[in-house]
């Protein structure tokens, strides 16, 4: 023990230039950003007191204290990283293993010494830094025991953070002989490589070309060490400090273990330990081969799976060989190790084998109706992307501020803050049910029978498709024809199997071709009940305001503060009413509002952005009747087009031709009703459409209609934004003043 | 004393150290001397601790070598390419090997730098590669260890230099029984020092013997024949290493004993006869040689 702190102390004297770079590393990435943050925050607290509450400042400091920072991710992340490079790099040199490993003290302790160093070094300078900001935030006159306390925690998570990411880079180090090597395997094991995202992707691209993980998911199989630590920051970082310890402690101990057994003579060369060459090598070819097979397709846009299945073995055999060469930096030693070669041949044909019968059939696999317990189908086109849950570390009283940006108000800053966005295909994939097996095996068969169809229906000489897709050309170009005939739908299907397994697949299917079975689909009340589980799962006594936005396409945000009861009432007539919604309707009619059901009142929008507090977000259409009942009794107005030409003082239009040799522009102003109200008809707002009826045909020319209105319920935009409409035709006066 | 028992030592299919036993007497100069590639730097390096042998062990007064501080702390190991720390000085290098062996004189260490004119706060990364090693050797002086293995200590430093080090292993011979055990190809230095050889080939041991003895056991003789005397079979009851013939002189190095030659040089009435002194390396040459590494092979 004596020796093992006269050898730290050594070790912390000897490297002391390393932990003051890093000290002043930390200073910048976390203490002067913080003081440039907040300093910034009390000048436009100062200069814009009608924009912040009192409440602003203490929030930000409680806020860039604790670990919502990103410097705090940034500083744990990369420097549990550097300092692992820096104190193995003596076990991957012949000189330095010969000097340490000579003395008369054992190899573990002389290991000791150097991981503890690493560890004091960064808790060392991580605390004095919190000191620094908690005096920084005193000088400021903010200091409170809240600050100091997520100040605290921020500490706290980051020493174990950073000593959980420190263990498994050292581990790596231990494991490995040189630099480089070390480099890539801590790589691998704790930070989002680019060749982890590329495997992941090739495999599903060449072996399930039409699966999707859950987009949650996507993250946490790629980087689980990383990730978990950037979870962890959430909730100001009070969560998972104990399995940082725990984890932290585990691999310490293994690397202790790892130490002993490690050989001396390991150094210089690719891996520590012999036995990890031939698993590691077969695995890495097989990543390049995959890899590497998934670029082949790429670039040749071929697919079937003959042209996979040789490209993947051939790359799985090339890379076992340039691994080969890399492990051992002897290019002499392509043809040595033929059979970690063949092994990694056959291990990958083995694979393609195992893999094949799904290859073969993947893309048009469809089960029958018998075979289906149920299924849940997202239709992206479709899918209200407005869903929202309430965050785990939910508190009223005190909100999470997360900005960097200095120019927004607080009330632009807060969006997010309580609630966070749910993706609406895991929402709806999560809670749609739909037991009708006969109608899943049907949608699902119309999926995989066109899938191929779809996915080639490119121009290209060899299928004589001269057409534009939607796919090939973008949407806003194309004529309503086109449109129609070519629009394809984005089709992610979860589908639960009566043997217990599940699957996902993605599809695009042409609309106007299953149309049928589209609208079979979404008239079912297990497809609604799944489509907008948002609205029947939500909690109406938590509810305090409205919101109708771009109510009538114009922008024209209309907020209502309303009590449990009457919450009740909209939730029930949106349900009554969203059984009658058709499939037309949603694709060809543009809804009156979108309704924001938010969890604070209206005055709370002064400081802090509504869409923070939204918890359910939901189209409004002209067949809602139930719905507009209620909404009236708020006071909510249906307008006719003639109502909304009165509420409009002028439209601009500006005509942008660049066909020519130069563009030629041509601006427009109307005040005469009558053609307001025209232009009025022929445009939309992309923003609530569902299927985007918005568009311009023409890729040379833009038109930009620029709507002003003068009604009490005009936002603080100068004017609205108006699209036109793909399935309407063009007023003729516009055409003529425009010289279309 | 050091016994080393049945070592053997491979780094992948190459067999560096192959069963070799060797004993090391305590208080005398030991000379690993031997071929190319014969594994000297390797056995160091087990005696040292730093490598574990596959079978065999290394022990110190009984006591195996490997991951044993307390037997550690009885030698000090001067590789052939020393390591110091970065932006070191000798007077933080002498510190940290303070830290660890117990015994380590800075008093002495800073008059034995001043004596070899180097300085204690200059930086060791503009010594040159002679300073270096000569600041590796006062450093094992200093740990006061019982044992020193030197590997390739001796290249790099000047005829002069090498004279003030072996001086140097002399008096703490003298003083506290030091016992160096140095690894050299340079063995006309050897020969100067060493009181025991042992001869690596191969990963093998050829010989470990007392130099006295080896030369004891070696002639080398030139002599010129009379007319129609076979001078081979004047010398035919030896082993003889080397014959060479100049014209009429013949040159031959055997393993008899001077005065065994002697005797066979006179009843064979030559004109010309003279015992010639044999150098350590014509030692090793002829042994090498008899092991089937010819120089002449190589060269041819």
């Amino acid at each position: 023990m004596k020796t093992f702190f006269k050898l730290l102390k050594k070790e912390l004297i000897l490297n002391l230039g390393f932990g003051i770079l890093a000290f002043v590393y930390i200073i910048f990435a976390r203490l002067v950003t913080y003081i440039a943050v907040i300093s910034n925050a009390l000048y436009r607290y100062k200069m814009y007191p009608n924009d912040y509450s009192a409440a602003f400042i203490p929030r930000m400091i409680n806020s860039n204290m604790s670990c919502e920072n990103m410097f705090h991710i940034i500083v744990v992340i990369s420097l549990g990283g550097l300092f692992a490079l820096l104190m193995c790099r003596y076990l991957h040199n012949k000189k330095t293993v010969d000097f340490y490993h000579s003395l008369p003290v054992k190899k573990t302790t002389v290991f000791a010494a150097k991981y503890v160093t690493g560890i004091i070094y960064f808790a060392a300078a991580y605390t004095i830094n919190y000191l620094f900001m908690l005096i920084a935030t005193a000088s400021m006159g903010y200091l409170t025991v809240s600050a100091a306390k997520y100040g605290f925690i921020a500490l706290i998570n980051g020493i174990f953070g950073y000593t959980m990411i420190y263990s498994f880079c050292v581990l790596a180090g231990l494991l490995t002989a040189t630099v480089i090597t070390h480099i890539v395997l801590a790589s691998i094991f704790t930070y989002i490589l680019p060749l982890v995202i590329a495997l992941k992707e090739a495999w599903f691209g060449l072996f399930f070309v039409t699966y999707m993980y859950k987009a949650d998911d996507w993250i946490a199989n790629c980087s689980p060490i990383s990730y978990f630590f950037v979870k962890s920051t959430e909730n100001r970082g009070s969560r998972y400090i104990l399995v940082f310890i725990i984890v932290s402690l585990i691999v310490s101990a293994i690397n202790f273990g790892v130490c002993k057994l490690r050989r001396s003579e390991a150094t210089e060369t690719a891996l520590a330990f012999r036995e990890l060459i031939a698993p590691l090598r077969i695995f890495f070819s097989i990543v390049c081969g995959v890899c590497g097979a998934f670029i082949l397709n790429e670039m040749f846009n071929k697919d079937g799976v003959s042209v996979f299945a040789i490209s993947f073995i051939i790359l799985t055999a090339v890379s076992s060989a340039v691994i080969q060469i890399i492990f051992r930096f002897d290019f002499g030693a392509v043809l040595k190790g033929k059979r970690y070669l063949a092994a990694s041949v056959a291990l990958s044909a083995a694979l393609l084998l195992i893999s094949f019968v799904s290859v073969k059939n993947y893309n048009t696999y469809a089960p029958k109706a018998e075979k289906i317990a149920n299924a849940a189908v997202y239709i992206a086109q479709l899918a209200n992307d407005e869903s929202y849950k309430k965050k785990a570390d939910y508190n009223p009283d005190e909100p999470a501020y997360m900005d960097y940006d200095f120019n927004f108000t607080e009330r632009e800053m807060s969006e997010g803050m309580y609630y966070e966005w749910v993706g609406a295909q895991d929402s709806i994939l999560d809670n749609m049910t739909i037991t009708d097996s006969d109608l899943a095996a049907r949608f699902i068969s119309a999926c995989a029978g066109t899938y191929e169809d779809v996915m080639f229906s490119m121009p290209n000489e060899e299928n004589n498709n001269t057409q534009p897709t939607a796919e090939a050309v973008d949407d806003d170009f194309l004529k309503e024809n086109d449109y129609n005939k070519n629009l394809v739908y984005d089709i992610v299907l979860k589908c639960r199997l009566k043997s217990g397994r599940t699957y996902y697949r993605s599809y695009r299917i042409n609309f106007s071709e299953n149309y049928d079975i589209i609208n079979e689909l979404t008239a079912s009340e297990e497809y609604k009940k799944g489509f907008y589980n948002n609205l029947y799962n939500m909690d109406c006594s938590e509810i305090k305001c409205i919101g109708l936005d771009n109510s009538y396409n114009y922008h024209r945000n209309i907020y209502y503060n309303i009590d449990e009861d009457m919450t009740e009432r909209l939730k029930t007539a949106l349900s009554e009413d969203i059984k009658n919604l058709s499939l037309d309707e949603m694709t060809d009619t543009s809804p009156i509002a979108c309704i924001n059901f938010h969890t604070a009142p209206w005055e709370a929008n002064k400081y802090i952005n509504l869409y923070s507090n939204t918890a359910v977000t939901e189209f409004v259409y002209p067949t809602f009747t139930n719905t507009i009942k209620v909404l009236g009794e708020l006071g909510f107005k249906t307008y006719t087009v003639d109502e909304l030409a009165e509420e409009i003082s002028h439209i601009d239009t500006s005509y942008n031709d660049w066909s020519g040799e130069t563009t030629q522009r041509k601006d427009m102003t109307y005040t005469d009703k009558d053609k307001i109200k025209e232009i009025l008809e022929y445009t939309t707002s992309s923003s609530l459409s569902r299927t985007i009826n918005s568009g311009w045909s023409d890729p040379n020319t833009s038109l930009e209609i620029r709507i002003y209105s003068s009604d009490a319920y005009a936002s603080d935009m100068e004017f609205f934004t108006g699209f036109p409409d793909r399935t309407k035709a063009m007023p003729d006066f516009l055409k003529k003043d425009l010289d279309i | 004393m050091i016994k080393l028992k049945n070592i053997s030592k491979s780094f992948e299919d190459i067999k560096a150290l192959d069963n070799v036993t060797l004993d090391i007497e305590e208080a005398s100069v030991f000379g690993l001397i031997g071929t190319n590639g014969a594994g000297k730097s390797t056995l160091l390096r087990i005696m040292s601790g730093i490598l574990k042998p596959e079978s065999g062990c290394a022990e110190i007064d009984g006591k195996n070598v490997f991951e044993n501080p307390e037997i550690k702390s009885e030698f000090f190991f001067i590789p052939d390419e020393a390591y110091f720390f970065k932006n070191s000085t000798p007077k933080t290098i002498a510190d940290y090997y303070a830290s660890v062996y117990k015994n380590f004189d800075m008093k002495k260490f800073e008059e034995m730098l001043s004596v070899f004119s180097l300085g204690m706060k200059r930086k060791i990364s503009t010594f040159s590669k002679g300073m270096k090693k000569q600041l590796s050797v006062i450093l094992a002086i200093c740990s006061n260890t019982k044992y020193i293995y030197c590997d390739e200590t001796f290249d790099g430093l000047d005829p002069v230099m090498r004279q003030a080090v072996k001086s140097l292993f002399a008096s703490e011979m003298d003083l506290r029984g030091l016992t160096p055990i140095i690894a050299s190809h340079n063995l006309r230095e050897l020969e100067d020092i060493c009181e025991n050889i042992g001869y690596l080939h191969k990963g093998g041991v050829l010989l470990s013997r007392n130099l006295t003895d080896l030369k004891l056991n070696i002639c080398k003789i030139q002599i010129v024949p009379s007319e129609g005397r076979d001078v081979s079979a004047a010398f035919s009851s030896f082993r003889a290493y080397k014959h060479e013939t100049r014209g009429l002189l013949h040159t031959l190095t055997l393993q008899a004993s001077i005065e065994e030659v002697e005797a066979a040089a006179k009843a064979s009435s030559p004109i010309f006869y003279e015992i010639l002194p044999l150098s350590l390396e014509e030692i090793f040459i002829s042994e090498a040689e008899t092991a089937g590494y010819s120089i002449s092979k190589l060269v041819s």
